[in-house]
């Protein structure tokens, strides 16, 4: 309902969690060796219990999911057992296929690849668990690029998991069959979208695809496919063992479980920290060492390059969780915080954030294509002292061009830090901008309007040159 | 040696065209047309009984909050993008029924769009809201109401929004002729 009590209450959601166990990412040497991974941490003890021993059949595991509340790590929050039952019932001559999504690419989000690296096989054993609660056949594990090096370390691990019948034909001895591919993404951000990757599995050019139709109809290869986050499938083993009770009672009701929290910027000790959903920012910031050399905080981005920047005002009261973030106007993502102190030039810190959504759009739509490029042009003239400050207004024009107008949601990432940069750091933009003159406007009456910043008049709107069409607003001579 | 071997890769591509079964349909194809075959969409919806909307909204209060299986006629579907559809019947309460979406806003599933008429049971969490008077004129333009309709929204209303986690279709109407 409208009314409900505000969730911006300044009041941790997130329980006792300095004392909160670490489970993702535990404190165990070597835990990527899978002798360690199973000795010391219950290392697939889920798939035993489950796929051997019988403790859930497939819908059974589905509704367990469901009951603990896991949302979707990758971005869009969307919840993970529902998702899941989503796939159409199995129909024994169509192959249905499970992606994992380990392309993490945004900006500020850079947790997967703690997974890849210290406990690869608790994400694997996920990944059956998945295949197995939803009957498909084979994974693809669809690894950034850029990460060499995990992709060596994360097939060391499949190697293992295969030499141990964790995956492979009949797992542990059982009728259920599961293989895993590690597939080198391609090197690109939009690669990361779900329905590019499965362009780009299929060695197609990494286009996104237009929905309906969606993956679980039509996937990879034109089958029933799941797309899920590396942390979301690492979540489920400890589902399994711990119960959708315990994973459900850590953080707010609506959004649930721990979660990798990545944390970049101005602060002491940038790193990915591992605490319960619903973690006051304040408390993050002060996980991380607190703010890089005692000064003061201006702004943070909270999930990732994509999602809207919020005032340090905004941010003090907020907690990490998609409702509270929501209500704070802004989102959860990826839970990459990046926290900006007060010598951010915000006017510079969106330009650099504009030039990757430039680089990265992958071309297909207009909006985006040419959007993302003259948001890039007029950042970059107003940064350089160059712009008006009608470009502020043109760019937020800008913004309604682009977004929900195309394919994919590259175009409203893009949009969105641009938007609400300048809705919550206004007074910055205008303070490099110059003041917007039309032909023929008293130049005086301008500026005590207050049109902007405070610069000398001389330098108002240039003359236009032939061909120029001069624009008069109503009420302007 | 290079004509030959393009020549035989010509014959095979030409072989493998010959007398295969139709393709089946390939990603981008538009799905949203609903065709014979596709009776389901999302999550299963439990069996037994359902409400129907009239008497959701006569129990609006007590629902609210509350998963719920609701059978009925569909009245509009909206025609931008399938988001939603109304039932028809619950005299003078709209009870619509709402996609569900992620955190960017995109759609879970959506509906086809050339459900109205038919005779659906949805399953989904019931939330009693009021609706602003532009709220309810997008809602009616995406329904293809006439623009007199729209115009004739002049007040807030409470409307019940079920936001869906599965759809099954029981009956449609034939195709029209023409």
């Amino acid at each position: 309902m409208s009314d409900a009590p505000s969730l911006l209450t300044g009041e941790s959601k997130a329980g006792d969690w300095r004392q909160f166990e670490r489970v993702i990412l535990p404190p165990i040497q070597d835990l990527h060796k899978i002798d360690v991974y199973e000795a010391k941490a219950d290392g697939y003890k889920a798939l035993k219990d489950v796929v051997r021993d019988g403790k859930f059949d497939p819908k059974g595991l589905t509704d367990e999911v469901k009951a603990s509340g896991l949302r979707g790590r990758g971005g869009a929050g969307f919840s993970t057992g529902l998702k899941w039952s989503f796939m159409p019932p199995v129909d024994p001559d169509t192959p249905r296929y499970l992606c994992c999504n380990g392309d993490e690419s945004e900006p500020g989000t850079f947790k997967d690849r703690q997974i890849f690296e210290y406990n690869p096989h608790l994400m694997i054993e996920g990944i059956a668990l998945a295949g197995y609660a939803m009957t498909i056949k084979t994974c693809y594990l669809y690894i950034r690029g850029e990460y060499d090096d995990y992709i060596t370390h994360v097939q060391t691990a499949v190697d293992e998991a295969y030499a141990k019948g964790y995956l492979g034909k009949n797992i542990l001895g059982t009728d259920f069959s599961m293989d895993l591919v590690v597939h080198a993404g391609a090197g690109a951000y939009i690669c990361g979208e779900e329905t590019s990757l499965m362009n780009s599995l299929e060695g197609r050019r990494a286009y996104p695809r237009i929905k309906p139709p969606f993956p679980a109809q039509v996937g990879v290869f034109g089958m029933p496919t799941t797309i899920n986050n590396v942390e979301t499938l690492a979540d489920v083993p400890l589902i399994v063992n711990r119960g959708a009770a315990w994973f459900a009672g850590i953080g707010p009701e609506k959004h649930t479980g721990p979660v990798l929290y990545g944390i970049s910027g101005h602060v002491e000790k940038p790193g990915v920290y591992e605490y319960p959903t619903g973690m006051l920012i304040t408390d993050l910031l002060e996980v991380a060492g607190g703010p890089r050399g005692g000064k003061r905080i201006k702004a943070v981005v909270p999930g990732g390059s994509s999602t809207p920047p919020l005032t340090w005002e905004m941010a003090e009261p907020a907690t990490m969780d998609a409702e509270t973030l929501r209500e704070a106007g802004s989102s959860m993502g990826t839970a990459g915080l990046c926290f900006l102190d007060e010598d951010t030039d915000m006017v510079s810190f969106t330009r650099r954030i504009a030039h990757f959504y430039h680089h990265e759009s992958c071309g297909q739509c207009t909006p985006c294509r040419d959007g993302t490029g003259w948001m890039e042009k007029l950042l970059a003239r107003i940064d350089e002292g160059d712009g008006y400050t009608r470009d502020l207004d043109l760019l937020l024009d800008l913004c309604d061009q682009m977004e929900g107008r195309t394919v994919c949601a590259l175009a409203d990432a893009a949009a969105w830090p641009v938007r609400w940069g300048i809705k919550r750091f206004r007074d910055e933009f205008e303070a490099k901008c110059q003041p917007t003159a039309f032909a023929g406007a008293d130049l005086a009456d301008l500026a005590e309007s207050g049109d902007g910043a405070s610069r000398a008049l001389g330098a108002a709107t240039p003359e236009p040159v032939d061909g120029d069409k001069v624009i008069t607003p109503t009420g302007t001579p | 040696m290079r004509r030959p071997t393009l020549l035989l890769a010509a014959l095979l591509a030409l072989a493998a065209c010959g007398g295969e079964a139709p393709p089946s349909p390939a990603a981008g194809d538009d799905m949203t047309a609903a065709d014979a075959a596709s009776v389901a969409i999302g999550d299963a919806v439990p069996s037994g009984e359902a409400l129907s909307p009239e008497e959701v909204a006569a129990q609006a209060d007590a629902l609210d909050g509350k998963t719920v299986t609701v059978e009925g006629t569909v009245r509009d579907v909206c025609q931008q993008a399938g988001c939603w559809l109304a039932f028809a019947g619950a005299d003078g309460q709209t009870v619509r029924v709402d996609v569900p979406r992620d955190e960017s806003e995109s759609y879970a599933f959506t509906f086809p769009k050339d459900l109205s008429g038919a005779t659906v049971r949805v399953a989904g969490m019931l939330e009693v809201t009021t609706e602003s008077v532009a709220d309810q004129r997008h809602h009616a333009r995406d329904g293809r109401a006439s623009e007199a309709e729209v115009e004739a929204i002049t007040e807030p209303a409470q409307v019940l929004v079920l936001t869906a986690i599965g759809l099954e279709v029981l009956d449609r109407p034939a195709p029209s002729a023409s």
